[in-house]
């Protein structure tokens, strides 16, 4: 079983893009504990929301 | 002119009116909507509980009414169903969920349901759902899939597919669904049927299971605009003088509302402004970032919200909404405060275009109902999943906040096309005047569907 704990800083969203090790990224103490299968959906998940965060940014520097 | 239709099939106002008059009783026309219910139902899949008690004692009680000379109210012995997000006193409020089956009952019925039983509406169904509402399917891991009425092996659409679908099916004249991101006018559109997002905070949310509060609400589904506007008065309880739709200043969108849409999707919007006449194409900057921004905060407060079940019972999840909701809840919380700024920024561009429009036209999705074989649609060149990526045109509009009428546009290879009547905020009476007399001149409704 993976540990999730809730809300990942800012700083490390590009290293958690790459969802290979979600549970790197943690920072708070508020956990969910998924089995190791689940992991590449929810990196996919994470991966979405991440674009659609750097699409938020991009337009806004254009 | 009489309707030769049987009463079951015609408006929900035709019905209150047979009903009133004493030339239909209520109970009659409930026992009819059970057994097509029952007969209907199977290969499309859209109830997941019949309230068939309930339903005859709601019945009674009207047919009591009109016997005893008083009003039973505008929809009385109009039969409908909502989708399972809304309290039914008696009943656990599942959302969707397959382990809220086993949640406390509901103590009262929702406000709209309230609302729809004091003007003589019966309720008769509860109806399927994508689990918690994340999605724009309607496929369910507990309840099964509900299936699209035009062609069983196509998508109806979600999240409130069941209560689409049951309306597309005939089987009931209306129902309520709620739309968060698109989950009334999407599956609306790939059903060919009406579909009412409202201003949002306008309809009662009281007894509704939350998704996004800071974007959901609840809409009625039907068979005309003029029923959606009924529907509509009574939810608000309030009734006001008709409005005239002369004299509108309509746009269409273009950008973003222009890219990824199939060419049928684009004749039949073409068709539709050259008809109305006078239209003028605009673009409504930002929307591809509103879109993205509904994203974020439809991942982060969904997940937020659900952080005690995904933490107790993560495997109890459809695996499709548990791991968005735990990206949502593991995600910067830096992104729902950027997103929230830009809504902002949103609302303030689209009141400068409703200085220059009254309406604006817009594609609901790109296109027909995606097949269950291949869920996809294409975006940019890529092949998305449908059931999140459905919401391209229809997740910009209520970041917004505004009301939208999803209406029946045209039809390709027998599939319906849905197109969304957008306006500014607070306008929605105005917009389903106008959606009316589209439908009237023939432009819109389900007249245009292959039968």
């Amino acid at each position: 079983m993976t540990d999730y704990q809730v809300s990942t800083p800012a700083s490390e969203l590009s290293r958690a893009e790459s969802g290979s090790d979600l549970a790197t990224f943690i920072s708070h103490s508020r956990a969910i504990a998924v089995p190791d299968d689940c992991i590449p959906g929810i990196a996919d998940a994470w991966r979405l929301l991440a674009q659609h965060w750097r699409h938020l940014g991009e337009d806004e520097a254009a | 002119m009489i309707d030769p239709r049987p009463l079951l099939d015609q408006s929900a106002e035709a019905i209150a009116a047979a009903v009133r008059s004493r030339r239909y009783s209520a109970r009659a026309l409930v026992l009819e909507c059970l057994t097509r219910a029952q007969r209907c139902d199977v290969p499309i899949n859209s109830i997941t509980r019949l309230l068939k008690v309930r339903a005859l004692v709601e019945a009674d009680a009207v047919d009591a009414k009109v016997a005893a000379g008083i009003d039973p109210g505008p929809l009385a012995g109009v039969p409908y169903g909502v989708k399972d997000l809304f309290d039914v006193a008696g009943l656990p409020t599942t959302a969707g969920a397959g382990f809220r089956r086993n949640a406390g009952q509901a103590t009262h019925d929702a406000v709209a349901v309230e609302r729809l039983r004091d003007a003589g509406a019966i309720l008769v169904a509860t109806l399927n759902m994508d689990e918690f509402a994340y999605g724009f399917a309607t496929v369910n891991d507990v309840w099964g899939t509900t299936r699209n009425p035009h062609d069983p092996e196509r998508l109806a659409g979600g999240s409130s597919g069941g209560s689409a679908a049951a309306v597309a099916a005939g089987i009931l004249p209306f129902t309520l669904g709620s739309d968060t991101n698109g989950s009334v006018r999407i599956p609306a559109s790939l059903c060919g049927i009406w579909g009412l997002k409202p201003t949002h905070g306008t309809l009662p949310m009281g007894g509704v299971f939350p998704f996004v509060e800071t974007l959901d609400d609840i809409g009625p589904f039907a068979r005309s605009a003029n029923d959606l506007s009924l529907i509509r008065t009574v939810l608000k309880s309030e009734f006001s003088d008709p409005t005239s739709p002369n004299k509108l200043r309509i746009g269409r969108l273009c950008g973003w509302f222009a890219q990824n849409v199939t060419p049928p999707m684009q004749g039949s919007i073409n068709a539709l402004a050259a008809a109305i006449g006078g239209v003028e194409e605009v673009e409504l900057s930002g929307a591809s970032r509103a879109r993205s921004a509904a994203f974020i905060m439809t991942a982060m407060e969904g997940g937020a919200r659900h952080l005690p079940e995904l933490r107790r019972r993560p495997l109890e999840f459809d695996p499709a909404t548990r791991d968005r909701l735990i990206a949502g809840a593991a995600f910067p919380a830096e992104a729902a405060e950027k997103a929230m700024a830009m809504r902002e920024e949103f609302r303030t561009e689209v009141a400068r275009l409703f200085d220059r429009f009254d309406i604006l036209i817009a594609p609901t999705v790109p296109g027909i109902a995606p097949r269950f074989d291949n869920p996809v649609i294409e975006v940019d060149g890529i092949n998305m999943p449908a059931r999140s990526s459905l919401g391209l045109f229809t997740q910009p509009i209520s970041f917004a906040g505004l009301p939208v009428v999803a209406a029946p546009v045209g039809a390709h290879d027998g599939m319906p096309l849905g197109v969304q009547l957008i306006g500014a905020p607070g306008s929605d009476a105005l917009l389903l005047a106008f959606a009316a007399d589209l439908e009237r001149r023939g432009l819109l409704g389900l007249g245009i569907l292959p039968s």
